[in-house]
């Protein structure tokens, strides 16, 4: 029987038809490849992302970028000044504000003389306790005659004091009430000022008075501390100026009185330092002064002098995954926190920077978590 | 035998056509993966904006101090209105927090599922967009530049209906007042004459000097709730041009007769001089007149020991006085030690008793005659601090005395809501007479006691009849978790791919978002015109949070649609202008309302630059739902710490 080849014409399209297929199935498998690729170049970003998403909400309530409990060498802010007395927002307060007075077993009998931080008490709560009240002349600033009289006679840092002035001097007094003064000093001491602020509750009025001091550190006529009151006040002998900063008290108006948060901070932020590499050289007395600081963020602020140096001294920027394949982005995680009209704000970023392209993003968030005075608790930092 | 027959040629062509299909189909299957990963991209950015608008809700600042709270007419103030509403989209969408309604025009073009969005807006709510950066209340225009990102194709709207909210303050008089323990007497600087009904102004009740650069008028608000208090501020009244012959704490801290206006520019700590130990005294003598005008005798004034509960028993309503009294007492007390040292008051100082008419009652009223130490001043400071406690914790319905300064707390604050269930009130608009408002009317869930003036129109009492029906009150009422549960919901469309996203108008601007002044006299026996209250007052704008078109930071203030694209833009926004100089969305001039409408569109992405997209305005866009949350919906005032 005789066979019959393919016919010229038919080995043609049958070639064709055979380039046609293999064509096809290159291209849908390169597309098959690219769109897997892409999808799972996405995915890794997106778990990265949400990775990070979740280191930032977590570092917001575990603090372990400011303070690690498990790493030595990664609590710098569990420093102390043994030459001013002063410590750091983790600074064990057994180290910082030795208590005196009472006992972790008597938390029910509170006395004008108990000193150190007692966590057992509802003091801010408790509208009978009257250790509690604030007690000072609200029209006073810094510059005063007295011609509304002595309020260092009813509250005061000292329990007994000549109460001196260059407006007339008044005589030794014994004070009934030092408890509140001692603890905002104690607290700024032992803290720094947003720590101070963290544990002071929220209707705090932030001043005392106490022996005047015509001298380093100066008082006003009236025996206010002028940290409390005088935006440039140089509380730290000379050498108080940050590099973008005031102590204590912004320059609102030149008002110059002692109040409360709001006022004291819509134009300025108080902050905390975590390790940075803008601030890795900072030591334990940088460190202290710049706790002790608040930065102008608000009205009147610059970009360049106040902004950029805060955002860079306050925010962490972590790898999230330090040794990581080379195909992956590298993200970052920052957080900072800081106080601005009295809210605690604490602003966490997750960037992300293409492998391919070298382009950064950015997704930033603020984060709702454990306060300071929680984290400190948590690592057992205020036990007497 | 069957011959060996291959495929012809038509059956490969089909079998190539099937296999052809079913790698296209596959095909068209691998982009849903990228789709997917995408949309799973916007979940996270939604899911960290959820957050972050809860959180910035519950805890950013909700005061507004720059803002007039005070009026005889509820609509004459811009508050208890959207923009003071404790509603998550009023608080937020503001130009402080970052968020934004989205244009209309832009959003009318896009569509959704079930037309959700199309039915939002026809309810007349909005659509929201973000700013590219969270919400920290630092200084936006000082911010560093953002790296790019797509967050900002995030869009949202607050679904669900918004309860009811308590008031924001009370529009008649911002109760609660506060003042510092001990003080004297209240006198309230204003800069123009307080007026009557008729917007005439009235004689002054007080003192006028000068404060910076203007002639602010000083009144003893105090005496308003009381007559016996102006004699405590000053007696006799008007003043005698013999210094040593004027009582009370005014001769005392400002004794120049007349009162002489400072030269302009004096700071506010400058006193004039003069100060005198008989000053002091004179000012004791007057607090202690005004405790025996209240009936209060040695058992209140001459203690050793402070006070640790009310003398006699006084009803609830009668507590003020006490509360007053001491208030006075201690502070002017105090003032001896400026004068006497401790040896000297230990030694005691005598007070002479003075005898003067009450303005309450017209019956002559003597002073007591005390002795006083310096246990005696600090038992009375005590006694002042121990009384206020007392009284401000027991009732915060009852307005007779300032709230104690030093130890402000929420519960202050009363509990005061709309009756939407009784006719409302009516009446004209402040400068544009021939406009009727209409506001419900107030109901608390008892009833205010000593109720009082206001500091800011202390001639015009509040109408007997204004309160609503207070079996209608239900801010205290049981509630179900899900009458105060809202949801967000997210969408992720790339609006702006439009041409116009940058020139589009703002979506229209709630008339509450105005801070306008409350009624001011125009010297001339009537009330100023509205286009002059709408000047009526200096935009601070770092104490005005939750007014002025929520997208005016970034906000054009000329018209920029004929630049080309690229355009750096960064001189023509409004930023954080409107503090003392430059404020170019305030006032009534068409420029002026054109900025702070937002007419000329926004830069949107806070780049700097005028962009444009590559979409017609023609052209519908569709949004894709990525998430959905709930939330609990206050419904009071609030911020957590």
């Amino acid at each position: 029987m005789p066979e019959r080849a393919f016919t010229l014409i038919e080995v043609m399209i049958a070639s064709a038809l055979g380039l046609t297929v293999c064509l096809t199935a290159f291209a849908g498998l390169r597309a098959a490849a690219q769109s897997v690729s892409l999808a799972e170049r996405l995915a890794t970003e997106n778990a990265l992302i949400r990775a990070g998403m979740n280191a930032a909400y977590h570092e917001v309530d575990a603090w372990r970028t400011y303070d690690d409990p498990a790493d030595a060498t990664r609590q710098r802010l569990r420093q102390y000044d043994a030459t001013r007395r002063m410590g750091l927002p983790f600074t064990p307060l057994k180290t910082s504000w030795t208590p005196s007075g009472w006992s972790s077993a008597d938390r029910t009998t509170w006395d004008e003389d108990d000193r150190g931080w007692n966590s057992g008490e509802a003091w801010s709560m408790d509208a009978t306790n009257a250790r509690t009240w604030w007690r000072g002349n609200h029209a006073e600033r810094l510059r005063t005659d007295l011609r509304y009289g002595r309020y260092a006679i009813f509250s005061n840092l000292e329990p007994s004091l000549n109460v001196v002035s260059p407006a007339g001097d008044y005589g030794q007094v014994d004070v009934a009430h030092t408890w509140l003064p001692n603890q905002l000093a104690g607290l700024r001491d032992a803290l720094g000022y947003y720590g101070m602020i963290d544990y002071m509750p929220a209707n705090a009025i932030y001043g005392f008075y106490q022996a005047y001091s015509g001298a380093y550190p100066w008082t006003s006529w009236s025996s206010v501390s002028c940290e409390w009151v005088q935006p440039d006040y140089d509380w730290d002998w000379g050498t108080r100026r940050s590099y973008n900063g005031d102590t204590f008290s912004n320059n609102d108006g030149y008002t110059c009185h002692m109040r409360s948060l709001y006022s004291l901070n819509y134009a300025s932020s108080y902050a905390l330092y975590p390790p940075t590499a803008a601030n890795a050289g900072w030591d334990v007395d940088l460190l202290v002064r710049e706790h002790r600081c608040q930065k102008y963020t608000g009205y009147g602020s610059d970009r360049d002098r106040d902004m950029l140096p805060f955002i860079a001294t306050a925010m962490t920027a972590d790898a999230l995954v330090p040794l990581k394949p080379t195909a992956w982005p590298q993200v970052k995680v920052s957080i900072c926190r800081s106080i601005k009209i009295r809210r605690f704000n604490n602003l966490c970023k997750v960037t992300w920077t293409s492998p391919i392209t070298g382009d950064t993003a950015e997704l930033s968030f603020s984060g709702f978590g454990t306060t300071l005075r929680g984290a400190r608790q948590d690592r057992g930092l205020d036990l007497p | 035998m069957h011959g060996l027959r291959a495929f012809t040629l038509f059956e490969v062509a089909i079998a190539l056509a099937i296999v052809a299909m079913g790698v296209v189909s596959v095909l068209l299957f691998l982009p849903a993966g990228i789709r997917a990963q995408q949309v799973s991209r916007f979940r996270l950015y939604a899911s960290a904006k959820a957050m972050d608008l809860v959180e910035s809700y519950n805890t950013s600042s909700n005061g507004n101090p720059s803002i007039d709270v005070e009026a005889f007419n509820p609509w004459d103030v811009p508050t208890n209105y959207r923009s003071t509403a404790p509603d998550l989209e009023c608080r937020l969408a503001s130009r402080r927090f970052g968020v934004a309604p989205l244009p209309l025009t832009i959003a009318r073009r896009i569509d959704s599922d079930g037309g959700e969005i199309a039915s939002i807006l026809d309810d007349g709510g909005c659509i929201y967009f973000s700013q590219p950066q969270a919400t920290t209340s630092w200084e936006e225009s000082q911010l560093p530049k953002m790296p790019p990102n797509d967050v900002q194709k995030v869009v949202f709207a607050v679904v669900g209906n918004a309860q009811q909210d308590a008031l924001f303050t009370f529009p008649w008089k911002a109760w609660p007042y506060t003042d510092a323990y001990p003080s004297p007497p209240i006198f309230q600087h204003h800069q123009d004459a307080f007026v009557d009904e008729t917007g005439g102004a009235l004689a002054e009740l007080g003192a006028t000097f000068g404060c910076y650069e203007r002639a602010f008028r000083t009144y003893l608000w105090e005496e308003t709730s009381d007559p016996d208090i102006r004699c405590v501020f000053q007696h006799p009244w008007p003043s005698t041009p013999a210094l040593d012959e004027n009582y009370g704490y005014f001769p005392y801290a400002y004794p120049a007769s007349p009162y002489a206006l400072p030269a302009p520019g004096t700071d506010g700590g400058t006193c004039p001089t003069g100060l005198t130990v008989a000053g002091a005294t004179r000012y004791v003598q007057a607090a202690l007149w005004y405790c025996a005008a209240k009936n209060l005798g040695a058992g209140f004034v001459d203690i050793a020991t402070p006070l640790t509960d009310f003398v006699g028993a006084p009803a609830e309503d009668e507590r003020w006085k006490q509360v007053q009294a001491m208030r006075f007492l201690a502070h002017a007390a105090t003032c001896l030690t400026r004068w006497y040292d401790k040896a000297t008051l230990d030694g005691g100082v005598v007070i002479a008793p003075v005898t003067w008419d009450a303005p309450s009652s017209g019956a002559p009223v003597t002073s007591p005659s005390v002795t006083w130490t310096h246990a005696t001043i600090t038992a009375l400071h005590e006694s002042c601090l121990a009384l206020n406690a007392l009284y401000a914790s027991a009732d915060p319905y009852d307005w007779g005395a300032p709230r104690n300064v030093q130890r402000a707390i929420m519960m202050d604050y009363p509990l005061l809501q709309h009756d939407l269930f009784s006719p409302p009130l009516s009446g004209p608009v402040s400068g544009a007479p021939a406009i009727t408002a209409e506001q419900w009317r107030p109901i608390a869930p008892r009833p205010i006691t000593n109720l009082g003036a206001s500091m800011s129109y202390p001639r015009i009492a509040m109408p007997a009849a204004t309160w609503g029906d207070r079996s209608h009150f239900n801010l205290c009422a049981p509630f179900d978790a899900s009458q105060r549960c809202r949801q967000l919901v997210f969408w992720v469309v790339d609006w702006q791919a439009y041409e116009d996203f940058e020139i589009a108008p703002s979506a229209p601007v709630d008339a509450s978002k105005y801070p306008k002044a409350a009624p001011l006299t125009d010297g001339a026996g009537g009330f100023r015109g509205f286009a002059s209250l709408m000047d009526g007052f200096p935009w601070l704008d770092m104490h005005i949070y939750s007014y002025r078109n929520a997208e005016s930071v970034f906000s054009y203030t000329e018209d920029v649609s004929m630049l080309p694209t690229g355009t750096d833009i960064d001189a023509k926004r409004v930023l954080n202008n409107g503090r003392w100089g430059w404020t170019p969305d305030a006032g009534s001039s068409p420029p002026a309302r054109a900025v702070f409408n937002g007419e000329h569109g926004a830069d949107r992405n806070f780049n700097g630059l005028l962009d444009r997209g590559p979409m017609p305005t023609t052209a519908r866009m569709r949004a894709l739902t990525v998430a959905r949350f709930n939330y609990y919906d206050l419904r009071v005032p609030f911020a957590l710490r």
